[in-house]
Formats: structure tokens, C-alpha cells, sequence
């Protein structure tokens, strides 16, 4: 059965557009047929962290005027990953109740579903969300952050949406090792969300939309993996300190 | 982290879970005044109201004050 899952965090600038390009080409790496749906309709950024902005001539709101057919919408990024792609245009359009039948929709040709919600916890939100079946609440080690997270993973409760992941992005090892950084399983914990993904600072990540960095690749794949199986295989961020050449790394810094 | 720094996001989101209205921690301590304050010689701004939420959900509301001495009840 289909599943489609919303990817969220409440605040913005952590990292969901990243993890929903990210593990979306993981599970088609696994070989799981899979669709991203721009959730982020006014300030839409999916297209170009898949590189595929060039490419999109429709997009959602003309398959709900009937201009287009989502076949037609949809942009091919890689073998069994697509991209339903949504912009500006289409904000009026696209309302919670088209998004659910869109999502519907999809549902019928894809195995997995990734919806990547806009930060905040207003009508975007409420879109990206009313048409999921669970969620995947990205965050970082920042108080600021866990707290929005939390309230976002509320709010779902409160739609329904009682299967949430938790994946906390950017963290740093060295941080973790000195305490000066909340580590994943605390803030796991605080929360009272099962932790489905660790995934390391790097700025590549800032710099280029898919990670090719071989670590960012491993622990998008993992996720991936732990949301295909039900795994709880996490990325060690601390396997960066460890050995002799981190180490002496690390007393000559 | 520092156990100083677990304490504090553990209390920002229990905090948030709270949904005690603006305002209703005023509304509570001045209707508590008015109730103790007709039992005792109350000292009013002594009145302290800490309203807290627990890990299974449940509210601890607690009040503290100060009075020189109790009020003379009057029967009819």
C-alpha cells in the first residue's frame, strides 16, 4: 500500500527540502517508485535542489484547472523519482482539499509519497499535512528548533497523523563529544518521538541540493531504509571522532 | 549537554503543552486573594501561584501566602 508522508519541522531553514530530495532518491535507489509534491507553494525551492528548475513547464495548480494532466506535470529527476512540482501561480488554487485528492492521486501510481511542508504552522502547513498518512519531523540541536518541532508534531496529533519520525539534521560531532550540543537520542526523548535519522553537519549540504558526500549519502540511505523497513539503523555522527587520524585532527586544531 | 540545559527544554516544552490562557494566571491569583483573604490577615502581594505541568500531563497548581493572623468568623 502507498504510503505518503509529509515532510515537516515547524521552523524554518532546517533542512526539510533537503531531507525530502535527499531520501526521496534514497528510496528510489531502493528501488521504491517514488513522488515529491512541492508543499511549499509561494516560495517553492524543491525544483532547484533537484537541479530540475530548467525542466518544470506545469506544475499541481494547471492539473487542477485542467490544463495539464499530472502526467504531463510531472518532472522525471531520476530512474523512479519524479517531482510534482508547485509555484506561485498556483497558491490560490491549491487548497488543503485539492491537495488530498492530488496526494490520493499519486498515490495510485507511486509506492511513497513525500509531501515537503513549508516551515510555520499556518495554512501551508495545513495543506502539506491534511492529505498524510505520517510525517517525518526534521530539526536541528537547537532549542529553538525542538521547541517548534514539538509544536508541529502537536498539531499533526491533532490531525491525526500519530506516526511521526523524528531525524535531527546538522549535527556536529565535536559538539556532541564536548556537550555543548543536545544529542539526538535527548532530544528524542524530550519530544517523545522515535528517532528515525541522525544526519551530520557538512556544508556541502548548503552548497549543492542532492548530496553526493559519501557520510550524507550513507545516512540519507539509511533513513531511507529505516522508513521503507520499520529499522532504526542510526548514522554514528560520532564515528567522525574516532580513529587516530581524527584524533590527531583534533589535537592540532 | 549539560544537565542545566536538558532542564531548560524539558520546562520550554512542558511549558508550551500548558495552554493556560494569557492572562489566567492573574485572573487565578486575584480570585485566591480574594478567597484566603477571608480567612486570614493576608499579606497580598506575599501570594505566590506556580502553575506547572508534569511528564504524564497532569497540572500542579500551587499557591503559597503569608498572614499575621486569622480572621474572626462571624456566625449568624
Amino acid at each position: 500500500m502507498a504510503r505518503a508522508i509529509v515532510i515537516t519541522s515547524g521552523k524554518g531553514g532546517v533542512g526539510k527540502t533537503t531531507v525530502t530530495a535527499n531520501v526521496g532518491r534514497a528510496l528510489a535507489m531502493r528501488g521504491k517508485k517514488t513522488v515529491l509534491i512541492e508543499g511549499d507553494v509561494g516560495l517553492n525551492n524543491l525544483d532547484v535542489v533537484l537541479g530540475v528548475e530548467d525542466r518544470v513547464v506545469f506544475d499541481a495548480g494547471e492539473v487542477v484547472t485542467g490544463r495539464a494532466t499530472i502526467a504531463q506535470t510531472l518532472i522525471p529527476v531520476c530512474d523512479k523519482l519524479c517531482l510534482l512540482p508547485a509555484t506561485t501561480h498556483s497558491v490560490e488554487i491549491l487548497t488543503s482539499d485539492v491537495f488530498v485528492t492530488l496526494t490520493e492521486a499519486l498515490k495510485k501510481e507511486f509506492e511513497y509519497v513525500l509531501i515537503d511542508s513549508p516551515a510555520g504552522i499556518e495554512e501551508g502547513f495545513y495543506r502539506s499535512v491534511k492529505g498524510a498518512d505520517e510525517a517525518l519531523l526534521v530539526c536541528t540541536p537547537h532549542l529553538t528548533s525542538i521547541r517548534d518541532g514539538y509544536k508541529a508534531a502537536r498539531f499533526m496529533g491533532s490531525f491525526g497523523i500519530e506516526n511521526i519520525g523524528l531525524i535531527v539534521n546538522r549535527v556536529r560531532s565535536e559538539h556532541v563529544l564536548d556537550g555543548s550540543s543536545f544529542r539526538p537520542e535527548e532530544i528524542s526523548e524530550s519530544m517523545h518521538l522515535p528517532l528515525l535519522g541522525v544526519l551530520p553537519e557538512d556544508d556541502e549540504v548548503n552548497t549543492y541540493g542532492l548530496c553526493e558526500l559519501d557520510k550524507m549519502r550513507y545516512a540519507f540511505g539509511l533513513i531511507a531504509s529505516n522508513v521503507d523497513k520499520g529499522e532504526r539503523k542510526i548514522y554514528d555522527v560520532l564515528s567522525e571522532t574516532k580513529g587516530i587520524k581524527n584524533k590527531l585532527k583534533r589535537w592540532l586544531s | 549537554m549539560k544537565q542545566r540545559d536538558l532542564v531548560r527544554l524539558k520546562r520550554v516544552l512542558l511549558t508550551d503543552q500548558m495552554r493556560i490562557p494569557n492572562g489566567m494566571a492573574d485572573l487565578l491569583r486575584n480570585d485566591m486573594v480574594t478567597v484566603l483573604d477571608g480567612y486570614f490577615e493576608l499579606d497580598k502581594k506575599s501570594l505566590q501561584l506556580v502553575m506547572t505541568i508534569e511528564d504524564s500531563g497532569l497540572y500542579r497548581i500551587s499557591v503559597q501566602a503569608q498572614a499575621s493572623a486569622v480572621r474572626k468568623m462571624q456566625t449568624i
